[in-house]
């Protein structure tokens, strides 16, 4: 550590260029603990559970014809048809699926008037096999029954009179009590429904929704001319249970069937902007990275070069190459260290400033401290190869250079 | 002491061989001062590089003070350099980014001394070539004669046995020079040798004996006994 001193009595005559070097690193810093830490944010993000039994699950949507009782009719016989198969579980028909970005939302609300609307939730009609088919976890009171459930063309939600709500829903509704909320009557769309159940995870068809955890399944059967069926297969026979059920479908003659897709298609489908998002984030964190590196290198390398009858004079008065080589490390750690100590400084600030006034979750700490070691060693990397030139420049270089 | 035989050095570039010094014998005794001359590109550069162990020598022998520098890594050659040799060039070679006083210290940092001991020697030094008053001064704040001042109290301050000055007043005019000749006549006077390559025969004349070097040969010039001078 001898050279220390020395090293910081030349950065006081010399400021501009040390200090921009501080600068660059201190932002860099900032915005990579920041970028990086959005990503992995977003990544959690995207791998948060929907609470469905992702992996055995399917569905798509087919035709039905005639007056209402032939949907009706027909719409009964597809789901008893399908829930015969052997690699299938249970069949549910129901108006929407989380992540699909289709469905409708409903105000819910504890009287009938609009301006005691509690909140928004995502609206599914289905019937008493829901539960099962999803594979949700009814957490309070009891799930659908055969006898809740109506018929209705459209607008189920007019119809039913008992539904099951998302744990976050009751939350959200009675948050000193959630699970009371089970017996209650609530008011969807100012009609009243009577909560029977409360499962643990149902998500809205939205995923940048406020009210995306809230969600109301009512015990309706819409046989609308295009209806939706959820599959879910035994466990590990997806795939077989996909090509028998498209196989048993066109059996029908005018049979149509749209959006034939596995669960994780639906949500790969839906998550791809987010994944390219996440992918250029991480390709301008790369590229950010390697630019300061280079950054480092290249002033290192200019330094060595414009310092040469410098470090001859050096060599000359008996520097040793270690001493060369040890002089240009300590310079360049000095400068990363207080880059990232400036940058630490600036991210604290910011946090405090974007957490109080913009509600965001400011850099956990740890980021900060792994960044600035990244950061720290990133610089000693890419200044070794400019101060072992440095070392290596000749003691005669003293004498001949003019 | 230095003693030199059957030393010669050449440079090969890719195609050209360069015979910058003939074998010659030489021996130098403590508290010498020996003027080099001779016309550009005789090999006097290269005579004072070999001597003050900044280049290589090709063939023959070489003792420093009674070492043997044929065979030292360049760590002891370093080491040796720092603790024997005082170096001053005709461009000065100061550190512009740092004071006199840590210009003096920057050869002192590559020895085990205590800070007390660099902080006397420093001081010392710039005394004896009077820019103490000015030790935190930057070099570009003095005259061309006063900055080649802080490079010997540099090269003092090491209290090495041989001083090598390559052309110390090449850059200055006569009236600083003369006041670096006195400078250097003081310090040979307490026992440093030195050895000064000019151009300048006046400055040639004070030397006790002078070496000169044509086309990369030695020859001796007049020789003064210093008791006799
Ligand atoms: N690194 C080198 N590679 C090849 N040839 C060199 C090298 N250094 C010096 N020479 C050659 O060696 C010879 C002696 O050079 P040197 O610098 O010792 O001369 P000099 O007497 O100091 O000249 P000047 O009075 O101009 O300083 C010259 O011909 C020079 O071109
Ligand atoms: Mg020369």
């Amino acid at each position: 550590m001898k050279d220390l001193l020395p090293i910081l009595k030349t950065f006081r005559k010399n400021k501009v260029s040390p200090l921009l070097l501080i600068l660059q690193i201190a932002l860099t810093f900032t915005i990579l603990v920041n970028a990086i830490f959005m990503m992995v944010t977003k990544e959690n993000e995207l791998i948060q559970p929907t609470g469905l039994s992702e992996s055995q699950l399917f569905s798509f949507s087919t035709n039905l014809e005639g007056s209402d009782e032939e949907k009706h009719a027909a719409l009964d016989t597809d789901l008893a048809d399908i829930q015969a198969l052997a690699s299938v579980e249970s069949a549910s028909t129901i108006t929407s699926l989380p992540l699909t970005n289709w469905g409708r939302s409903l105000a819910v609300g504890l009287t009938p008037e609009d301006e005691d609307r509690v909140t928004h939730a995502g609206y599914y009609g289905s019937d008493e096999t829901v539960v099962d088919t999803l594979g949700l976890r009814v957490v309070a009171g009891r799930s659908l029954q055969h006898n809740d459930v109506v018929h209705k063309y459209f607008d189920g939600h007019t119809a039913s009179a008992s539904v099951l709500i998302s744990q976050d829903l009751a939350y959200k509704i009675r948050p000193n009590d959630w699970s009371s909320v089970v017996g209650e009557t609530i008011y969807v769309q100012s009609v009243p429904q009577k909560v029977v159940g409360i499962v643990e995870t149902m998500k809205s068809p939205w995923r940048f929704w406020y009210a995306y955890d809230m969600a109301v399944i009512s015990s309706v059967k819409e046989h609308y001319e295009q209806s939706i069926i959820v599959v879910r297969a035994v466990e590990s026979q997806r795939e077989q249970a996909m090509s028998e059920v498209h196989q048993l479908l066109f059996k029908k003659p005018a049979r149509q069937v749209d959006n034939f897709k596995s669960f994780e298609q639906i949500k790969a489908e839906n998550l791809q902007a987010d994944y390219a998002v996440s992918q250029t984030l991480k390709v301008v964190i790369a590229a950010l990275a390697c630019v300061t590196i280079l950054g480092i290198f290249g002033q290192a390398r200019y330094t060595v070069l414009k310092r040469k009858k410098q470090i001859g004079t050096r060599r000359a008065l008996g520097a040793t190459q270690g001493d060369i080589l040890r002089y240009f490390m300590i310079e360049n750690a000095v400068v990363s260290l207080l880059g990232v100590l400036l940058g630490t400084i600036v991210a604290i600030i910011a946090n405090i400033y974007l957490v109080n006034y913009f509600g965001l979750t400011s850099v956990p700490s740890d980021y900060l401290i792994s960044g600035a070691i990244v950061m720290v060693i990133a610089g000693q990397l890419a200044v070794y190869y400019p101060a072992t030139t440095a070392s290596k420049v000749p003691p005669a270089i003293a004498t001949r250079a003019a | 002491m230095l003693s030199m035989r059957h030393l010669s050095k050449a440079y090969h570039t890719d195609t050209i061989k360069t015979q910058a010094l003939q074998p010659f014998d030489l021996t130098i005794e403590q508290g010498e001062f020996v003027a080099i001359i001779g016309p550009s590109g005789s090999g006097k550069t290269t005579f004072l590089n070999i001597t003050g162990l900044l280049e290589d020598f090709c063939e023959g022998s070489y003792e420093l003070d009674g070492v043997n520098v044929e065979h030292l890594s360049d760590k002891a050659k370093s080491k040796l350099r720092n603790e024997k040799v005082g170096f001053i060039f005709q461009s000065f070679n100061l550190i512009p980014e740092l004071t006199l006083y840590d210009n003096v210290d920057m050869p002192l940092r590559y020895r085990k001394l205590s800070s007390k001991e660099r902080h006397e020697r420093i001081m010392d030094a710039l005394g004896k070539v009077g820019l103490a008053s000015r030790r935190d001064h930057y070099p570009a704040q003095l005259s061309g004669g006063q900055q080649q001042r802080v490079a010997i109290a540099r090269a003092i301050a090491g209290k090495p046995s041989f001083l090598l000055a390559d052309e110390p007043t090449g850059n200055l005019d006569s009236k600083m020079a003369e006041g670096i000749m006195a400078l250097l006549e003081d310090i040979n006077a307490q026992g440093t040798s030195i050895v000064m390559v000019t151009h300048d025969p006046n400055q040639a004349a004070r030397a006790q004996r002078v070496i000169e070097i044509r086309d990369g040969i030695l020859s001796e010039g007049k020789r003064i006994e210093k008791a006799i001078a």
